[in-house]
């Protein structure tokens, strides 16, 4: 039953601490993230500042580059712009047109361009030994005839090549090499004579054996030729070819920092329908796969880049801009997905390609909110804290007050106990008066005997309600001093004899020394209860041997009453608890002597009434003093 | 009271009371022994078993529920009459569910108090006859029948076996939850309320004024009692 009535206020406690904590940790939970997410929103718009700042200048960078490879153009050259724009800025490649965007470079032509055969007799000749008749060596005495008789260099080089093919055929290499060496003495002008010499210099590297002289001095002077844009102009597509075969003959790539750029324009011109580039206004995807165009109306050419080009250049144009620490720019093509932070397009310009920022080193958003984060959580931790220690406050003193009820409800069965009993006592012992009387049984011996016991049960029983009842109007603090001028020496003695009235058997072990002939201000019969009580303590906490001191001193302010047994002592526990109510140091000795632990309470009560203190020392086993000091002079009228 | 002067031990702390208990019990032709604290008087209890045992509550060193607890696990079955102040229900109900047979409130009548010890030591024991007399009612325990003035009077088996019980514990103070126990089992699906109304019917039945009864009597708050009517 007694678990039952605590599992409610129990419960209640309890939920008075959690709803009021969980509220708490809720709504800071909800008030960091709230945190965040304003936090996290400031730092996206500065973020997006930033980022707006650097698209402008991005864009802007972009189009100045755009500016400065038209810069590199010259005019009437197209070959020597192109290598010049190529190797000088960071294109991939370019394609160079003419103010309606009709290419001039690359320029469109077959692949492979074949000698064209002219009207001569002889050379026809020639070629039909050749070609019709198989007669290698009466063809290459034919083309011989023509050298001898052509006066252009062009055609010159042409029978030569025809000749040396020829002695090949023939089987005579040696013939033919010999015949090749003679290309270099030519100086040669126009395209068509380009192409001859270097196509004899490439047939020289066919023919002869690898790293010998002869071989080395035609792949050195191919590749002059091949790179001079400017002196020795060639067409496109033989060029790109000439490149080609001089990297397979001689093995070595990277000779020419033209050669991919070459494959690349011939690559995108060849996807032109027209020959004449389309989509001008900037940055666009070609049909070539991962390659990027940006032709603007009116520019003589169009520049060229592969698509990881296009990133490393937005992003080097990106270099120096103002930034957070802890942020890095990055950039997306279309179709890419991102995982920046933010990105914002750059534009139809650049061909919507978008500018973004990706976080580097740790993480922003949660660094700037940490500061608040952990106010939030100090304040709800203190929060927390502060209601369970309100809690704990809560139920100590629930406690105490459950305790003291106890104490009184205790005290209410032990009084009634204690009075029942005396009660009971006088009610049995007049009964068989009684009862005995009307058999005429009971002896003038037993009557008187039995009137003896029920007048001590009566005086016993008339202490124990006067002692309740001082009790209870201390509680209520409405005990009323009846104060007056007394001789402290009367007052020892009253005390005295009440308690030998009480206990007639302590006289022989009660030791009185009350020398003081000072005067007193008190209420005298509050002050004899308080001795009686303390000499009553003493007599039931005694051994069997008492030893009982009442010594009582004073002077000019003060006077002193100290009652001494060798009793069973008390600990340092019990010194400290045992003026508390209801408090029984010994419950063994309380229930065989009777009381309720009323007693020191009351005195202590009554001795503070007067402006007095009451203190105890006391060795366990071997007695207690219980000391009262009272101010003699006290307020008239002074009432508790 | 029998040829055998019949022993009571009375173990009460309050010498006035001891005293007073003493002479009265004395004069009465028991043999009286005594006991100031819980501890001397729980082992004459248990060294030297009495006839009839009366047993104040609050005592010091050892208390009396404590003894009463202690007599009965020894299988110890003389009476045992509480003394008690208090008065509470859950005092008694306490005491009598630890095997006291009695209880008595402070202050009582001598006179009602040798009464029960008498009738308590002339109960009927656990061989009660077969044929018992209550009143003008005959009850025969074997043929589970009863009769008045010859004629049956049908009882349910509940109503039975309750009065059997009341009889074999005639002049004890018993509780609802000891009747509940015996006559039902421990069931959980009764209560108090079907011992009460399972008493309303058999009264209804034996007594002659049910509003008055004489045999089954009603302990507030506790229980009843069955009082046969002295031979």
């Amino acid at each position: 039953m007694k678990r039952d009535r605590l599992a409610w206020p129990i419960l209640l406690l309890l939920l008075t601490v959690l709803i009021p904590s969980v509220g708490v940790v809720w709504m800071m939970r909800e008030a960091v993230r709230n945190e965040r997410a304003a936090t996290n929103q400031r730092l996206l718009e500065a973020y997006r500042l930033q980022l707006d700042q650097a698209t402008a200048t991005l864009k802007d960078r972009w189009e100045i580059q755009q500016a400065k490879l038209s810069g590199l153009f010259t005019e009437g050259q197209p070959a020597f712009s192109f290598a010049k724009i190529v190797t000088n800025s960071s294109v991939d490649s370019v394609v160079l047109c003419d103010n309606w965007g009709e290419v001039v470079y690359p320029d469109r032509d077959s692949a492979a361009e074949r000698i064209e055969s002219n009207n001569d007799p002889r050379w026809e000749a020639a070629s039909r030994l050749e070609f019709v008749e198989g007669r290698y060596l009466e063809a290459a005495a034919a083309y011989d005839d023509v050298i001898e008789n052509y006066d252009s260099p062009t055609d010159t080089l042409a029978a030569v090549l025809a000749k040396a093919r020829c002695l090949d055929k023939a089987g005579d290499r040696k013939g033919a090499i010999s015949v090749l060496q003679r290309v270099s003495r030519y100086w040669v002008e126009g395209t068509r004579a380009e192409s001859h010499q270097c196509a004899a210099y490439l047939r020289l590297l066919e023919l002869s054996k690898k790293e010998s002289p002869v071989w080395k001095g035609a792949s050195k002077r191919l590749e002059l030729h091949l790179i001079d844009f400017e002196k020795r102009p060639m067409r496109t597509y033989q060029r790109n070819f000439l490149m080609n075969e001089y990297q397979r003959l001689t093995g070595e790539s990277g000779k020419f920092p033209t050669h991919d750029a070459e494959s690349l324009a011939i690559k995108y011109v060849g996807q032109l329908n027209d020959g004449t580039i389309k989509l001008p206004g900037g940055l666009r995807l070609t049909k070539i796969p991962g390659v990027w165009q940006d032709y603007r109306k009116g520019s003589k050419l169009a520049s060229l880049y592969h698509t990881e080009t296009v990133r490393k250049k937005l992003l080097s144009l990106c270099e120096e801009v103002p930034l957070s620490e802890g942020m890095a720019f990055s950039v997306t093509a279309p179709g890419e997905t991102s995982d920046s932070l933010i990105d914002v397009s750059l534009g139809p310009k650049i061909g919507e390609w978008q500018l973004g920022l990706r976080v580097t080193d740790g993480n922003p958003f949660s660094e700037s909110s940490k500061q608040q984060n952990a106010v939030y959580t100090w304040i709800a931790a203190l929060t927390v804290a502060a209601t369970c220690m309100l809690a704990w406050l809560l139920l100590a003193a629930l406690r105490r007050r459950m305790k003291l009820a106890q104490l009184k409800n205790d005290l209410v069965a032990t009084v009634s106990h204690e009075l029942k009993t005396p009660l009971a006592s006088i009610r049995l012992l007049v009964d068989t008066l009684l009862a005995g009387d009307e058999a005429g049984e009971t002896s003038p011996a037993r009557s008187r005997e039995y009137l003896q016991l029920i007048s001590k049960e009566n005086a016993r029983l008339t202490r124990m309600i006067d002692n309740f009842l001082t009790f209870s109007r201390l509680e209520r603090g409405s005990q009323t001093l009846q104060r007056r001028e007394v001789e402290f020496a009367h007052l020892i003695d009253q005390a005295r004899t009440v308690f030998l009235n009480h206990v007639p058997e302590a006289e022989s072990v009660l030791h009185c020394d009350a020398t003081a002939r000072v005067t007193l201000f008190c209420d005298v019969d509050s002050l004899v209860t308080v001795i009686v009580n303390l000499l009553e303590n003493a007599w039931k906490y005694s051994a069997d041997e008492k030893h009982i001191e009442l010594m009582a001193d004073g002077n000019e302010q003060y006077v002193t009453i100290a009652v001494s047994d060798n009793g069973i002592g008390l600990n340092a526990v019990d010194q400290a608890r045992v003026f508390d109510r209801f408090y029984q140091v010994d419950q063994r000795v309380a229930r065989d002597s009777s009381g309720c632990g009323l007693g020191l309470s009351i005195v202590q009560s009554i001795v503070r009434s007067h402006g007095g203190t009451v203190t105890v020392e006391s060795v366990l086993d071997q007695g207690s003093t219980f000391t009262i000091e009272l101010p003699r002079a006290v307020d008239p009228g002074r009432t508790v | 009271m029998n040829q055998t002067a019949k022993t009571i031990l009375i173990i009460e702390d309050d010498e006035t009371l001891l005293r007073g208990l003493t002479d009265n019990f004395r004069d009465a032709g028991y043999v009286v022994r005594t006991a100031a604290d819980g501890r001397a008087g729980l082992h004459q209890a248990q060294d030297d078993p009495p006839d009839v045992m009366l047993l104040d509550i609050m005592l010091p060193l050892v208390n009396g529920y404590e003894i009463c607890e202690r007599v009965r696990q020894r299988k110890l079955k003389f009476p045992i009459v509480m003394l008690t102040a208090k008065g509470q229900e859950e005092d008694i109900v306490r005491g009598l569910e630890l095997g006291a047979d009695d209880y008595m409130t402070k202050p009582f009548g001598i006179r009602e108090l040798l009464a029960r010890v008498n009738r308590l030591l002339s109960r009927l024991t656990d061989e009660a006859p077969e044929r018992v007399k209550i009143g003008d009612l005959l009850f025969d325990r074997v043929a589970h029948m009863l009769f008045r003035d010859g004629e049956e009077i049908p009882l349910t088996t509940k109503e039975y076996r309750l009065l059997d019980f009341f009889i074999a514990r005639a002049h004890r103070a018993l509780t609802r939850n000891e009747i509940m126990n015996q006559v039902w089992g421990r069931s959980i699906i009764v209560s108090g309320r079907s011992v009460d109304r399972c008493v309303a019917t058999l009264r209804a039945k034996i007594e002659p004024q049910p509003s008055e009864p004489q045999f089954i009597h009603t302990i507030r708050d506790v229980g009843y009692r069955f009082e046969l009517p002295q031979a």
